[in-house]
C-alpha cells in the first residue's frame, strides 16, 4: 500500500477526534534543532467544516482488538486497515512541518495487539522525530487505556500534551458501549500522568533544566450526544476532571452515527449546538469561576439551546443586578454577560484615567447588546432596560426565536424545543443499576 | 469653525509635517512638532495628496533627533508604547503617521498612564491600527505555504495588506532554525532572507530561485489529501471556514489555490526561474556590510536599532 492510500485511511479514522488544538506549550527555537511552539497555540488551516486544523492529526493504524461501539474502527466494522511505519509517519510529520502546513503531531493508536504493542510503535515515531530529526514542535499522543505505566511515562517525556479520552459521559455507557474498556483502565493512566506532572512541576522547581513531562498539561475528550447523559451529567463529570485531574482540556464531541449498535441513535444529525453550548458552559468553568451547580441542577438538567448559559444564569439571579461597572470587582464583572476576562481587564484598568459611561464600555469591548440589561454607569440604567425576567429574556431570544437558523450551528433540522427530549435511546434498566456514575468514582 | 479656515487663506500656523516614509523620518518630524509654535497639525508621508489650504514643512530624517524620540518614548510612555509606535508603522492605514503621532504627543503628556486611557481617541486609534497589523501578521503566519527548492532552501509567497514580514522573519528564523528560507512579499517586492545564521529583508529584486526540488509536488498531493479527508462531511460548514480563513488567502494557501481545479502555484514571474543562474542565497545578491546601514534602510522600511536583526540567537 503506498503512502498516499496509508495518509488517506489513517486521517479518516483519526478526524472524528475533536482536539487539534497546539496550546499549553511555549517553547522559543532551539539552536540546531527545528521547531517552536506558541502558548496559544498556532492554526494552520480550516477544514470544510470550519475546524482548526493545527496538527497532522492520524492514527499509527486503526487496525483495533477493541469493539467499542461508537467508533468506526472498532473490530467488528467492515473498512480498509492499514498502519505507519513509524519511519514514514516521523518523515511526513517533518516534510509537512517544514512547509508550515502544520504545528506538529496528534498521534493516537488502536489497540494492534496489545495496548503495550501500540504504545511501542507510538513512542517510537515520536523518539525518531525528538532525537533523529531533533524536532522541537508540538506533539499530543494518545495514551490507550490499559497501557503500562512505564509507557505513559516514556510517551509524557516525549509529548507536549498526553490525553487519555474518557469517551462516554458515564460509566453504565461505558459498559454497555465500550465493553473492553472498564473504567479502571481510563482513570488508572490519567492518574498516572496527574501525578507525573505534580512530580514534574516540583523537579522543574529545583532544577530548572529536569526534562519536561508533558508541559502542555492533560487533556481528554468525550462523546456527547450517542447516550442519554444530560447536559448536567456531562458538566459535573468536567468539573471533577478539573478538579481531581488537573486536566487542562476536557473536549467534547458531538456523535457522529458511525455505529449499528440498538442503544445508539442513527438517523440523528449531530447535535453541534448541544456541543457548542457545553463548550460555553465549560468556558464559564474555566475561566469565570463558576460551578456546575450554578449553570444546571436536578430539575435543569439541558442547557438552553436559545441563550448563552450565561445570561441563563445571570436570569436566574437577576436579584444581584445590576452591577454598577465604576465599582465591581474582577468576579462582580466576569459574571456579566457581555464581559469576558479581556474586557473585565480592561475595565479595570480604564476605570483608572476617570468613570466610564455606556458609550466608553462599547468602545472597551463590552457586549453591549448582552450586558446593557444587567448594569448601571455611575448609578444609572440603560435607557428603556427594565430589569425584568421576561422583558430581558424576550429581547435576549429575540433573534433565535424569529430565525432560529441564525444561533450557531444550528442545522434545519435540530429541534429548538426548549428542552429537547434527548433523542437516543435509553440504556435498559439493567444497565442502570447501581447508578454507578463517573463522578463516584472520580471522589 | 473648521470650513470657515479651509476656505480662507491658509495661516501661517497652519502646518503639517511632510516626511520621507521612513521610520527614522517620521520619529524626526515627530522631534521638530516640539520645537514649533503653534504646534502642527499633522505628519503626512509621499502618498499624501497635497491640500492647498495648508502649509506643508518638508523635514530631513536626522537620526539624532529620531534617537531622542525613541529615547522619549521608552522612557515617558514605557517600552510597551514604543513596541506599538514601531508596530503601528508597517500598517497599510494612510493616517498612520497622524494617528502615531497623536498618540505619541498625547503619551508624552499622560506618560505611563497612557495605557489606562482605553478610551481615548489617540489611543482607540492607535490600538486599532496595532491590533490590525498584529492580527495580519499571526494570519500570514498561520498561512503562509513554504516549497522546498532544490539545493534544500524552503520559499514562501505573502501579499499582505500591511507591511508584516518584519513580524515574520524573527518567529521563522526562530522556528526554522537550521533551514534556510525566503518569505516574498509580493505586493511591496521584498524578500526575507534567513541563513540559518541571521534573517535581513531586501528588495526582491534580482533575486533568482532555483526549480522545485523533486518531491515537492509529492508533499503538496499528500498534504491536499490530507486536508479533503480530515473535514467531518456531517458537519461541513464553508461560512465557519471562511471566517476563519478568509478569502484572500486562498490563492496562496496550497490546499486551497487547488480547490477549483488551478494548477500548483507557479513562480511568480518577477522572481525568475533559472537553472544555470546564480544559486539563491549566494553571497553576491546582497553584500553583508550593506544590511541595515541607513542607504538600504529605507527600502527595507526598518528601524535602525532592528534593521540588522541577527536572528535573535
Ligand atoms: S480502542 Fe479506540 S480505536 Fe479501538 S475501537 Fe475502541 S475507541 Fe476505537
Amino acid at each position: 500500500m503506498d503512502l498516499m492510500d496509508k495518509l488517506s485511511i489513517l486521517t479518516d479514522s483519526a478526524k472524528y477526534d475533536v482536539a487539534c488544538t497546539s496550546s499549553g506549550s511555549n517553547r522559543s527555537g532551539v539552536k540546531g534543532a527545528i521547531g517552536s511552539t506558541c502558548l496559544p497555540g498556532v492554526c494552520h488551516s480550516f477544514a470544510a467544516d470550519g475546524r482548526c486544523i493545527s496538527l497532522l492529526k492520524v492514527l499509527m493504524t486503526n487496525i483495533c482488538v477493541y469493539d467499542c461501539q461508537y467508533c468506526v474502527n472498532r473490530r467488528s466494522n467492515d473498512v480498509p486497515r492499514a498502519a505507519f511505519t513509524p519511519e514514514e509517519l516521523a518523515l511526513l510529520t517533518m516534510e509537512f512541518y517544514q512547509r508550515n502546513y502544520i504545528e506538529g503531531l496528534f498521534l493516537s493508536s488502536g489497540v494492534m495487539q496489545s495496548p503495550d504493542a501500540s504504545m511501542e510503535r507510538m513512542c517510537r515515531v515520536i523518539e525518531l522525530l525528538r532525537t533523529s530529526y531533533r524536532f522541537n514542535g508540538y506533539i499530543h499522543a494518545k495514551a490507550i487505556p490499559g497501557s503500562s505505566p512505564e509507557l505513559v511515562r516514556k510517551l509524557g517525556l516525549l509529548c507536549d500534551r498526553i490525553s487519555v479520552n474518557i469517551e462516554l459521559p458515564s460509566e453504565q455507557s461505558l459498559r454497555a458501549l465500550a465493553p473492553d474498556k472498564p473504567k479502571e483502565n481510563i482513570l488508572r493512566p490519567m492518574t498516572e500522568i496527574r501525578d507525573a506532572l505534580t512530580q514534574n512541576k516540583q523537579e522543574l522547581a529545583v532544577y530548572r533544566h529536569a526534562p519536561a513531562f508533558a508541559p502542555a498539561g492533560q487533556s481528554t475528550q468525550m462523546i456527547i450526544g450517542a447516550t442519554p447523559d444530560t447536559d448536567w451529567q456531562i458538566l459535573r463529570l468536567s468539573e471533577s476532571l478539573y478538579k481531581k485531574y488537573s486536566l487542562k482540556r476536557v473536549f467534547y464531541s458531538a456523535y457522529i452515527p458511525v455505529g449499528n449498535h440498538a442503544l445508539l441513535p442513527h438517523d440523528q444529525p449531530p447535535p453541534l449546538l448541544r456541543e457548542h453550548r457545553l463548550y460555553q458552559a465549560d468556558w464559564l468553568l474555566r475561566f469565570y469561576g463558576f460551578k456546575a451547580s450554578e449553570l444546571l441542577d436536578d430539575k435543569r438538567p439541558s442547557l438552553d439551546p436559545l441563550l448563552d448559559p450565561k445570561c441563563n444564569w445571570a436570569l436566574g439571579h437577576l436579584d444581584i443586578f445590576p452591577v454598577e461597572v465604576n465599582l465591581a470587582d474582577k468576579e462582580m464583572l466576569l459574571r456579566v454577560p457581555g464581559i469576558g476576562p479581556m474586557s473585565a481587564m480592561r475595565i479595570l484598568k480604564a476605570r483608572r484615567a476617570g468613570a466610564l459611561s455606556f458609550d466608553d464600555l462599547k468602545k472597551i469591548g463590552v457586549v453591549m447588546k448582552r450586558a446593557m440589561y444587567f448594569i448601571t454607569c455611575k448609578g444609572k440604567m440603560y435607557p428603556g432596560v427594565r430589569l425584568t425576567h421576561s422583558f430581558i429574556y424576550e429581547n435576549l431570544t429575540a433573534d433565535a426565536r424569529r430565525n432560529p437558523k441564525g444561533l450557531p450551528f444550528a442545522p434545519e433540522s435540530e429541534q429548538l424545543s426548549l428542552f429537547p427530549a434527548p433523542a437516543v435511546p435509553q440504556l435498559s434498566a439493567a444497565d442502570k443499576g447501581g447508578e454507578a456514575v463517573w463522578q463516584k468514582s472520580l471522589m | 469653525m473648521a470650513e470657515i479656515l479651509n476656505v480662507t487663506t491658509p495661516p501661517d500656523d497652519y502646518a503639517i509635517l511632510h516626511y520621507d516614509d521612513s521610520f527614522e523620518g517620521m520619529l524626526t518630524a515627530v522631534f521638530e512638532s516640539y520645537t514649533r509654535k503653534p504646534v502642527p497639525i499633522s505628519i503626512v508621508g509621499q502618498q499624501h495628496q497635497k491640500r492647498l489650504d495648508v502649509q506643508y514643512i518638508t523635514i530631513e530624517t536626522d537620526f539624532r533627533k529620531s534617537e531622542r524620540v525613541i529615547d522619549g518614548i521608552n522612557r515617558i510612555m514605557g517600552g510597551d508604547a514604543y513596541e506599538r509606535v514601531w508596530t503601528g508603522f508597517l500598517s497599510c492605514n494612510p493616517d498612520k503617521e497622524d494617528i502615531i503621532y497623536k498618540y505619541i504627543r498625547f503619551g508624552m503628556k499622560v506618560g505611563h498612564k497612557v495605557h489606562f486611557h482605553l478610551t481615548d481617541r489617540r489611543v482607540m486609534n492607535m490600538d486599532k491600527l496595532v491590533k490590525l497589523v498584529g492580527r495580519e501578521s499571526s494570519l500570514q503566519i498561520e498561512f503562509v505555504r513554504f516549497s522546498r527548492m532544490e539545493g534544500g532552501v524552503f520559499y514562501g509567497r505573502i501579499e499582505p495588506d500591511n507591511d508584516v514580514l518584519p513580524l515574520m522573519m524573527p518567529f521563522f528564523a526562530d522556528r526554522f532554525n537550521t533551514q534556510p528560507f525566503i518569505i516574498h512579499d509580493t505586493r511591496r517586492q521584498t524578500a526575507g532572507l534567513y541563513d540559518t545564521q541571521e534573517w535581513y529583508i531586501r528588495s526582491a529584486e534580482g533575486i533568482t530561485m532555483p526549480e522545485y526540488s523533486d518531491d515537492e509536488m509529492k508533499y503538496r498531493a499528500l498534504w491536499k489529501r490530507f486536508y479533503n479527508t480530515i473535514a467531518i462531511k456531517e458537519r461541513i460548514n464553508p461560512n465557519l471556514r471562511r471566517q476563519h480563513m478568509p478569502k484572500k488567502f486562498w490563492k496562496n494557501i496550497i490546499e486551497m489555490s487547488m480547490v477549483d481545479g488551478a494548477k500548483p502555484t507557479a513562480l511568480p514571474s518577477d522572481i525568475s526561474r533559472s537553472k544555470d543562474a546564480e544559486r539563491f542565497l549566494n553571497p553576491s545578491p546582497l553584500p553583508q556590510d550593506k544590511i541595515g546601514t541607513s542607504a538600504e534602510s529605507q527600502e527595507l522600511r526598518l528601524p535602525a536599532d532592528t534593521g540588522s536583526q541577527a536572528a535573535k540567537k
